[in-house]
């Protein structure tokens, strides 16, 4: 698998267009007042999942020959994956095999059975190579798909960055989540492919740091898991987004649980937006980030905003 | 013209708006399916700039200026989204906004005037002494005065959001509205019942904010003092022109309670992943207390915005 061209972001925009409206990308005078940069929000919480991953879901099964819908994709997520490309085989009636750890997010499986696919439960996803999976691609011909190494996936989710490009051609600087590095890779190749100047920043938990220590490192770490926001809870870095966000990421930013939870807060108060784990890492890093960026054009992509009633009044509780 | 607004200006409404935003999403949630029997969509309105319906209101009013006037300027009395939706119109069309206020007001409300490059200006002890004093300084400005939320070209704007709506879902079978100074659901009412007349309209109010459910109950207009923590709806007086309407086009009108409304709040929370405010949860509300009648049928919640202040939140979780 390559990396995905700039060529590949603009057909796989062309794709979506059919299925979805560009997202909004909002500016927040209140978040400005903290943060001292012209402070712009990409909603990736406004799609019809909730999560940006509904544009590589989508993307994966537009270029799916007939054959190989029938045959099926399988894939392991930690829900939001998942449910983009439940959703997305519906919609293209495609056979979806999703691989969850034991004892997931209820209201994630739900939704993904909800669409018609199929759950196989196995703690072996958290692997680099998952015996669970391997086991469905030998018997039963499912093609793997991944949300951090898929170029179709990537392109996919490069189209959140052409918008932003669309909204605000002025952009300085665009701040994002890292977990799998799928969606780092995909939008760091469009602003460098477009703008080269935008800095392009990633931000991930310190309590799941392996592709910030890879970065900084220059080879690939591994490290321990324990971080409360899923979408970017990996313990592993795949060579293909770390070779990309090596070559391409301006800087890397690690921060703390308790930084999400009050960033998921001021996000509520100053956006009235709900934000998961991963949607709020950005204004954390931002408000990190403050000297640098301040009377700059900054977007913080705010990837997803499935959180749960619990995880919302622990973030209450600690921000109090 | 019967009615503050017709379905003409409505439709004008909408294809000018579409230059300066973009149609809210209509989102499917099979979670509430399960809660509530019926196929439930909602209406993102929180989804806008501004978080609110209203932003549609302040865009075609300022649209419709004359290039003097939008030269001249515009003044209103209202800390609102209503004031918010016109300052954030205004600073999109490079138009002077003046918002007044009575002296020492909410800060929070100041700034957000003020983050839409509005002047603030204060003045006596209430709201009426804040209009009284705006309506004379606007005489000598030459400003272009809103007076309120009945204005013709701001209540057309609104109905573009039943427009949208019915665009996206042309099969649409029951639509449930908040309800408070009643433009919004006239607008809507008058854009649902001419595209689609079969289409049911259902009101909702909350039982700490009775005069709008009242007045239409009564047929006449009826005073009732408010305690409702849902903003979005609560008024004390109703106006006659939106009032004549939904008389005649709302098919039916619901009361649900403070408490059900912060149960829909949260449940808008757990089934979607939206905050919303009082209002844009209260047609949640009203749809469990219509779960019959709705069973089954395709049902737009319109969530009519989502500016809840996190100390209303945390009362919310608490029950």
């Amino acid at each position: 698998m390559t990396r995905p061209t700039l060529q590949d972001i603009y057909r796989a925009r062309e794709l979506l267009s059919n299925h979805m409206s560009p997202t909004p990308l909002h500016h927040y005078p209140g978040l400005d007042a903290v943060i001292g940069s012209e402070t712009y929000v990409k909603h990736e919480n406004h799609t019809r999942l909730g999560a940006f991953k509904i544009r590589g879901s989508l993307n994966i099964m537009s270029l799916l020959t007939s054959e190989q819908k029938e045959q099926g994709v399988v894939l392991a997520s930690s829900g939001n994956f998942g449910q983009g490309m439940a959703y997305a085989g519906q919609i293209f009636g495609a056979r979806v095999i999703v691989v969850l750890p034991e004892n997931p997010n209820p209201s994630k499986m739900e939704a993904i059975k909800a669409f018609g696919a199929e759950v196989v439960l196995s703690d072996t996803v958290y692997d680099s190579d998952p015996a669970a999976i391997r086991e469905i691609v030998e018997k039963r011909g499912c093609q793997y798909v991944s949300d951090s190494t898929d170029a179709r996936f990537m392109a996919g989710s490069g189209t959140i960055m052409l918008e932003i490009l669309d909204q605000l051609p002025d952009v300085d600087a665009v701040i994002f989540p890292v977990g799998g590095g799928g969606l780092a890779s995909a939008v760091s190749i469009v602003a460098k492919g477009l703008k080269p100047d935008t800095e392009v920043i990633g931000v991930c938990s310190a309590q799941a740091a392996s592709p910030y220590l890879s970065w900084k490192r220059g080879e690939l770490v591994d490290s321990t898991m324990t971080t409360f926001a899923e979408g970017i809870g990996v313990k592993v870095t795949e060579e293909i987004p770390f070779r990309i966000m090596v070559d391409l990421l301006d800087d890397f930013v690690a921060v703390e649980d308790d930084e999400i939870r009050r960033a998921i807060v001021l996000m509520l108060e100053k956006t009235h937006n709900l934000s998961e784990g991963a949607g709020a890492v950005p204004l954390a890093a931002a408000l990190k980030l403050k000297e640098r960026l301040q009377g700059k054009k900054v977007v913080l992509i705010q990837s997803g905003g499935n959180a749960s009633i619990e995880e919302l009044k622990a973030s209450l509780g600690k921000a109090q | 013209m019967k009615y503050s607004t017709d379905i003409q200006a409505i439709t004008r409404a909408h294809g000018l708006l579409k230059r300066y935003m973009s149609p809210t999403p209509l989102h499917h949630y099979p979670g509430l399916d399960a809660l509530l029997g019926s196929e439930t969509y909602v209406k993102h309105e929180n989804h806008t700039a501004i978080g609110s319906f209203k932003i549609r209101g302040g865009l075609n009013a300022i649209a419709n200026l004359s290039p003097e006037q939008l030269k001249k300027g515009v003044a209103v009395a209202s800390t609102g989204n209503f004031g918010q939706s016109v300052a954030y119109a205004s600073q999109l069309f490079g138009c002077h906004a003046t918002i007044a206020l009575p002296s020492n007001p909410n800060p929070g409300k100041a700034e957000a005037i003020r983050n839409f490059g509005a002047e603030l200006m204060t003045y006596g002890a209430d709201y009426d002494e804040a209009r009284d004093h705006l309506q004379t300084i606007a005489a000598e400005k030459g400003y272009r005065l809103f007076n309120d939320a009945e204005d013709h070209d701001f209540v057309s704007g609104l109905g573009t959001c039943m427009v949208e709506i019915l665009e996206d879902l042309p099969d649409a079978e029951v639509v449930i509205v908040p309800i408070g100074g009643a433009g919004f659901a006239s607008s809507l009412c008058i854009a649902g019942k001419a595209i689609k007349p079969d289409l049911e309209i259902i009101g909702v109010s909350s039982e700490a904010a009775l005069s709008p459910y009242l007045s239409w109950k009564e047929g006449r207009l009826v005073d009732s003092p408010t305690t409702t923590f849902a903003e979005g709806i609560s008024v004390r007086v109703s106006f006659e022109g939106s009032q004549a309407v939904i008389r005649d086009l709302l098919d039916d009108y619901v009361l649900v309670s403070e408490d059900d409304i912060r149960r829909a709040v949260v449940q808008m929370l757990e089934k979607t992943h939206n905050l919303a405010e009082g209002a844009g949860a209260a047609p949640l509300a009203a749809a469990q207390a219509l779960r019959d009648r709705i069973k089954g049928r395709k049902t737009v919640l319109i969530l009519s915005g989502g500016n809840l202040s996190l100390t209303h939140l945390r009362e919310c979780l608490a029950l």
